[in-house]
């Protein structure tokens, strides 16, 4: 690291220690996209949007290092969750960079940048989940428009987002990762045909959304990459999505762990002892700041992966079970600590964890995007060279 | 900070790697010795070490390589600080010792070797030692072999470690150095060793689940086996990435170092002994004989566990430390 890197450090975070919100981020809804649009516009004019994106975009066009050391930054600063903002930022915004027309970036990416437009994801449907491959909302050309009918499903902040990445089948005989397309589908204003059903979640908030498509006519422009060439739109951006934001979410669970020791030193309700006086408790404790150490090292490797190669690999699969899966012990933990306090959910006012919707919450971190058990098929075949399985 | 061995370490380890392949024991021990490798005259760093003990896991080496390592570091520590100790590092060959009990060390007058032992030990490996090295969390003492009596030669776990139960009266240590630095050191590279034995398992098993057939498919092809080693592989990469990066912070000497290391231990500790055991898993009744090395790994994972300070201490030093920025 430079001087000049440290000196980029110490910037970000006076930066954030003047900026980041106190106000609690509301949890889903209208409310959920103007707090994460604001707080995305006020980075932005800070200079902290799009730290590793191309200037004519609205990007600074720094090294992938200061875009980690932001995201690190960030994390320890208590910065909220990107939320709403997520798609547009780590997911759309690099497709669109990768596979989009001159006219398609101009027109979203510095938007996106801006805190002006919400992004959602159309992949999963009703019949097709872990494969994927296997959707089949339909896409038929006619003309100059695509005419779309079918279902989409789990598809977060459709409710409430501008536009949508959207698959679609064009052509139902070939091999079923070739005759896919992705597409940019506008959700606000409503496209005729198109309705979105929010479906509430294990932990309260509704965000997963149903978006049924029927006979939707959108015009071809809005088709990204090659018609049927989907798949591959889809593939090759995959780890520019996540990228450097691996870090944020290690330094995230990190303070997790600490605050929940934090909690286990003090009295329980009613003045009962300590939790951490429990030896059990206490092992258990020490050995998740053990394991999320670890977890850190690991992210290291990771980038260091990335910065040789321009890719973790298949390799990067290891991190994300070891993390979905500790994210999910340490919850647990937290409602062994608890105990009877575990009862009662506090929400998340006051800046206060609710430990109670953090343990809800984290049955999906080994579901949403790719599950676990699907990992680790990855893993076996393409770290360790075992047969194929599916 | 970069988490991959550079150009340099990726000769040292592969060096390190066609000796153990090469030689056999006693020739293994000697050719250490003739590079350097146990003083770190070559000026290692305890990552160069870490990277070696790495190797010496993976290939269940025996002898008491880890003991002669952290004791000539001690030596050259306690050297350092001007001991009027007169001992020649490279004549030292250590045996580790485990403390049964809790074994009390009185510094008399707080000279280097000033400090006396009273307690019951276990020595690993004592046989040519010409001394005995027991490292704690508040300080580490090296005893003269002859100083202790012989005890009673016991049967190990681990039929390549050889095992003898002594009491130490009250036995004045040759060298006495308190604080846990050497502790910390110790606790990397029994993790480097541990690290070696996961992965060596995940090999195994990965390379028996590619060739060995039942219902007409390799037996990776069926998910409990192949999740199995992905398991294995994750913990792997858990292991050595904590390991290396704990070896990093003690000899960058930063203020988190003995909280990486006792992370490392753990971590390490937990994936040798759980990697071993799914490895025997994964080879069926084969894995239960000793027709093949399963057990062996498993074995020495648990000689690993028990020595440098077991789990509980860690995880227990892991409660009473800051967190890392
Ligand atoms: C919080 C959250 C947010 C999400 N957001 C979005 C979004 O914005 N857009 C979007 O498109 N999707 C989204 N998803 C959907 C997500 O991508 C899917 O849930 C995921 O791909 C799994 O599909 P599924 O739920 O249909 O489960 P299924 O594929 O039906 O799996 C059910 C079970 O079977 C197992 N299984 C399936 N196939 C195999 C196999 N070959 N080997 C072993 N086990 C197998 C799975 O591991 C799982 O345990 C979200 C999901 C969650 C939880």
């Amino acid at each position: 690291m430079t001087d000049a890197d440290l000196a980029f450090r110490e910037e970000a975070k006076a930066w954030l220690a003047a900026n980041v919100p106190r106000e609690p981020q509301p949890e889903d809804g209208v409310a959920m996209r103007e707090f994460d649009m604001a707080w995305q516009a006020r980075q932005y004019e800070g200079g902290w949007a799009g730290i590793s994106w191309p200037v004519e975009y609205g990007g600074r066009a720094l090294s992938s290092l200061r875009q980690m050391i932001w995201h690190e930054e960030y994390a320890r600063a208590g910065g909220p969750k990107i939320g709403t903002g997520f798609v547009g930022v780590n997911d759309a915004g690099p497709t669109l960079m990768l596979h989009g027309t001159e006219e398609q970036k101009r027109k979203h990416l510095p938007r996106i940048l801006r805190g002006e437009e919400v992004w959602a994801q159309g992949y999963s449907e009703p019949g097709a989940g872990s494969d994927l491959a296997a959707m089949s909302t339909a896409g038929v050309v006619d003309g100059d428009d695509i005419v779309i009918t079918g279902e989409k499903i789990w598809t977060s902040y459709a409710d409430i987002s501008d536009f949508q990445e959207l698959l679609v089948r064009t052509n139902p005989d070939a091999p079923k990762h070739q005759g896919i397309t992705w597409l940019i589908c506008p959700l606000d204003p409503r496209p005729p045909g198109l309705t979105v059903e929010p479906i509430q979640t294990l932990s309260g908030p509704r965000h997963l959304c149903r978006v049924v498509y029927d006979e939707v006519r959108l015009p071809l422009t809005c088709v990204v990459g090659e018609i049927d060439g989907g798949w591959h739109v889809v593939s090759s951006s995959l780890y520019l999505k996540r990228g450097t934001g691996r870090i944020a979410d290690q330094v995230s669970l990190a303070r997790a762990v600490e605050d929940l020791l934090a909690t286990a030193r003090l009295p329980g309700s009613g003045g009962r002892a300590p939790a951490i006086e429990d030896d059990e408790i206490a092992h258990r404790l020490a050995t998740a700041r053990a394991e999320v150490a670890a977890l850190r090292a690991m992210t290291y490797a990771e980038l260091s992966r990335v910065d040789r190669n321009g890719t973790p690999g298949a390799e990067g699969s290891l991190g994300r079970i070891f993390h979905g899966e500790l994210g999910q012990r340490v919850r647990l933990l937290a409602m062994d600590v608890l105990g009877p306090d575990a009862l009662q959910m506090v929400g998340r006012a006051d800046g206060q964890r609710d430990w109670v919707q953090e343990y809800l919450w984290s049955f999906t971190e080994t579901i949403g995007g790719g599950t676990s058990d699907i990992q680790r098929s990855v893993i076996g075949e393409r770290v360790l060279g075992l047969p194929r399985d599916r | 900070m970069d988490l991959l061995p550079d150009a340099r370490q990726e000769a040292l380890a592969a060096r390190a790697r066609s000796l153990v392949a090469e030689a056999d024991a006693p020739v293994l021990w000697d050719r250490w010795a003739e590079n350097g490798w146990f003083d770190g005259g070559d000026g290692s760093t305890l990552v160069d070490h870490a990277l070696r003990f790495r190797e010496l896991g993976r290939a269940l080496v025996p002898g008491p390589y880890l003991a002669t390592v952290l004791a000539r570091r001690l030596v050259a520590a306690v050297g350092a600080v001007e001991s009027g100790v007169e001992l020649e590092a490279a004549a030292v060959v250590a045996a580790l010792a485990v403390p049964c009990s809790p074994v009390s060390v009185t510094a008399v007058d707080g000279s280097p070797a000033g400090a006396r032992l009273r307690g019951r030990l276990r020595v690993l490996d004592g046989t040519g030692a010409t001394h005995v090295l027991l490292v704690t969390p508040t300080g580490a003492a090296l005893i003269e072999a002859d100083a202790l009596p012989a005890g009673d030669a016991t049967r190990c776990l681990d039929p390549q470690v050889a095992l003898t139960a002594l009491t130490a009266a009250d036995v004045p240590a040759a060298l006495w150095m308190g604080g846990g630095d050497l502790f910390t050191d110790a606790a990397v590279l029994a993790a480097a060793c541990a690290s070696g034995i996961a992965e060596a398992t995940l090999r195994a098993s990965t390379d028996f689940a590619k060739t060995r057939e039942q219902f007409g498919k390799p037996i990776g092809a069926f998910q409990a086996v192949k999740h199995r080693c992905a398991d294995m592989a994750i913990r792997a990469e858990a292991a050595w990435c904590q390991t290396a990066y704990a070896a990093l912070c003690v000899d960058a000497e930063r203020s988190d170092a003995a909280f990486q290391a006792h992370t490392a231990k753990v971590v390490a500790g937990d994936a040798a002994i759980r990697n071993a055991s799914a490895n025997i898993q994964n080879h069926g009744a084969v894995g239960c004989t000793v027709e093949n090395d399963a057990h062996l790994f498993l074995k020495r994972a648990w000689v690993l566990e028990e020595v440098c300070g077991a789990r509980r201490e860690h995880l227990s030093a892991l409660l009473d430390l800051p967190a890392p920025e």
